[in-house]
């Protein structure tokens, strides 16, 4: 051994003894950061930008009335938190979204899983659904909005729409995947078909459908919001279009920061009805 | 001896649309008696698990016919498939209670029924247990348990420890054949694994390549309950046997 080991080329022995510093093993640490570093970064990230935002607008670099600026958005919304404009607005918005929401995405998922009890209507609608699958469904909307009128039925019809059709997809798709074995074994069993239907494809299908839910929060409140957006007189899809061609860009930032409050209090109950689901 | 279940000139082609059909068994005739175990033996895609659909009653053949005790089809067979297929949200005892529930029988007739399996067959204190939280082993010991719970005359095994680890899947065969003893069950057993036939069945039919007929039964005549996986690795009479179903799959393989 040791003859072997003089006649060996010194680089070598060098590399043996260094094993574990530079040469071999791992090159970087795999360790997840905490929770509170996370954290700190984020709200470093968010104040880094407003700071730059509002550094830039003061410096001159870029105009106001193009972009806004965060002190004028946060005086904007004391005001109109004061007169209760934006609380109005938002409720009215979330209260379209979340009926439509609640509408299409019930109705969606029961007709979707009710497809798989029938073949025949899921082979004769399959073409249709493809199609509408592949449709930009807000397109949808000067329809809806000519059927329903300008006031809030258009809007939760549009919202309702949407999110239906989404439902209904992802529904009749979950419902496709579950194990085709689980539908032999339930066969064998002796079980009708609708009793397999119940047993094993609805809570097979379950995870779609609750992933359909996620995306349908934003779905809703694009269908209110466009709705809006196209003709009302009321709610934030309004506010921000209106302000908008008033170049009043801190408003229009304001109504987008009140969308996404609502959109994550939408996401927050889901999240509390996910968790509540997977108890059982 | 009665036979409980008898196979008449079975044959089954697969017509599908725009495609040659396939000839998956050409012809297979057998008994099963009372409380026998056939295991069944051959290559891969020679149409066992076909044969079992069709056992079951999820297929009808397109000649000759599957008689289950004088009745129909599939009324009294339990048909554990390949995967153990337990239901993720289900507990333990639920899905035992499955054959049950889907017959029509109430949870306080079932239940007792399903704890006297889970406590008899090692599981006691995992009624209300997930699946995902139980070892292959426990899961496929379950999936049993349930085929057995609504109490049917034969059990169609298909290869139902393939995918266990060799100590499990040698400790389940000992026990599925005590079990299927205890009740007095009949069982036809899929497999791919010499040994694990030996093991278990009283009689092997080894079967030809697709379309399958049934080349070789060989009655293996030592006592099942003096046959444990271990001692058969030292028994001559386990050799002989065990080199004439190798030499009947090699020689079909190469064919
Ligand atoms: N529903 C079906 N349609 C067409 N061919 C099938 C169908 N089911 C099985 N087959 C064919 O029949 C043959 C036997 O299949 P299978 O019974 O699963 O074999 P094994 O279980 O012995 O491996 C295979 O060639 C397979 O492709
Ligand atoms: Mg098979």
């Amino acid at each position: 051994m040791s003859l072997t080991d003089t006649t060996s080329p010194p680089t070598q022995r060098e590399q043996t003894a260094s094993r574990g510093q530079n040469m071999t093993g791992p090159k970087w640490k795999d360790v997840t950061p905490s929770t509170l570093q996370i954290l700190t970064w984020q709200i470093g990230l968010l104040v880094g930008l407003l700071a730059l935002w509002e550094l830039a607008v003061s410096l001159g670099w870029i105009e106001v009335y193009i972009y806004g600026r965060p002190s004028g958005i946060f005086t904007k919304a004391v005001d109109l938190i004061g007169s209760g404009a934006l609380l109005r607005d938002s409720a009215l918005t979330a209260f379209e979204a979340v009926s439509g929401f609640i509408i299409g995405t019930v109705t969606g998922s029961v007709l979707g899983l009710a497809l798989w009890l029938s073949p025949m209507g899921a082979s004769v609608l399959r073409p249709y659904m493809i199609a509408l699958n592949g449709l930009p469904k807000i397109a949808l909307a000067p329809l809806v909005i000519i059927w329903f009128g300008i006031g809030l039925g258009s809007k939760i019809a549009l919202a309702t729409l949407i999110t239906f059709i989404v439902a209904m997809i992802a529904a009749q798709q979950g419902a496709r995947e579950v194990d085709s074995d689980l539908v032999k074994l339930m066969r064998s069993l002796g079980a009708t078909r609708f009793k397999t239907w119940r047993t094993v494809i609805v809570p097979g299908a379950m995870p779609w459908i609750v992933s359909a839910f996620r995306l349908n929060v934003g779905f809703a409140l694009i269908g209110a919001v466009v709705g809006e957006y196209i003709a009302s007189n009321k709610g934030l899809g309004y506010m921000i279009s209106y302000a908008g061609t008033l170049y009043d860009l801190n408003s229009v930032w304001l109504g987008i920061a009140a969308l996404m409050v609502v959109a994550l209090l939408m996401y927050a109950v889901i999240d509390w009805c996910e968790a509540r689901f997977k108890q059982r | 001896m009665t036979a409980i279940l008898t196979a008449d000139q079975v044959g089954m082609v697969f017509e599908t649309p725009g495609r040659n059909s396939v000839e998956a068994i050409r012809d297979i005739s057998f008994e099963l008696h009372a409380g026998e175990i056939i295991a069944l033996i051959g290559p891969s895609g020679c149409g066992k698990t076909t044969l079992f659909n069709i056992i079951s009653g999820l297929l009808e053949p397109s000649r000759g016919r599957f008689t289950v005790n004088g009745g129909k089809n599939g009324q009294s067979v339990g048909y554990m498939l390949q995967k153990d297929l337990l239901l993720p949200w289900r507990s333990v005892i639920d899905n035992v209670v499955l054959g049950l529930e889907v017959r029509g029988v109430d949870k306080s007739a079932s239940y007792p029924i399903a704890k006297r399996l889970i406590e008899a067959y090692g599981l006691a204190g995992f009624e209300n247990a997930k699946p995902e939280t139980l070892s292959g082993g426990m899961r496929q010991r379950v999936a049993i348990m349930r085929t057995l719970a609504f109490d049917p005359a034969v059990v169609l095994l298909d290869e139902p420890f393939s995918a266990l680890d060799f100590q499990t899947r040698t400790l389940l065969q000992t026990d599925v054949a005590r079990i299927i003893a205890e009740k007095q069950k009949s069982a036809i057993l899929i497999t791919h694994d010499i040994g694990e036939a030996l093991t278990m069945a009283d009689r092997v039919l080894v079967l030809s390549q697709r379309p399958s007929t049934v080349v070789r039964e060989l009655v293996i005549d030592i006592p099942r309950d003096a046959r444990d996986a271990v001692a058969l690795r030292s028994d001559p009479r386990f050799n002989d046997m065990f080199i004439t179903i190798w030499n009947d799959i090699q020689s079909k393989a190469a064919a």
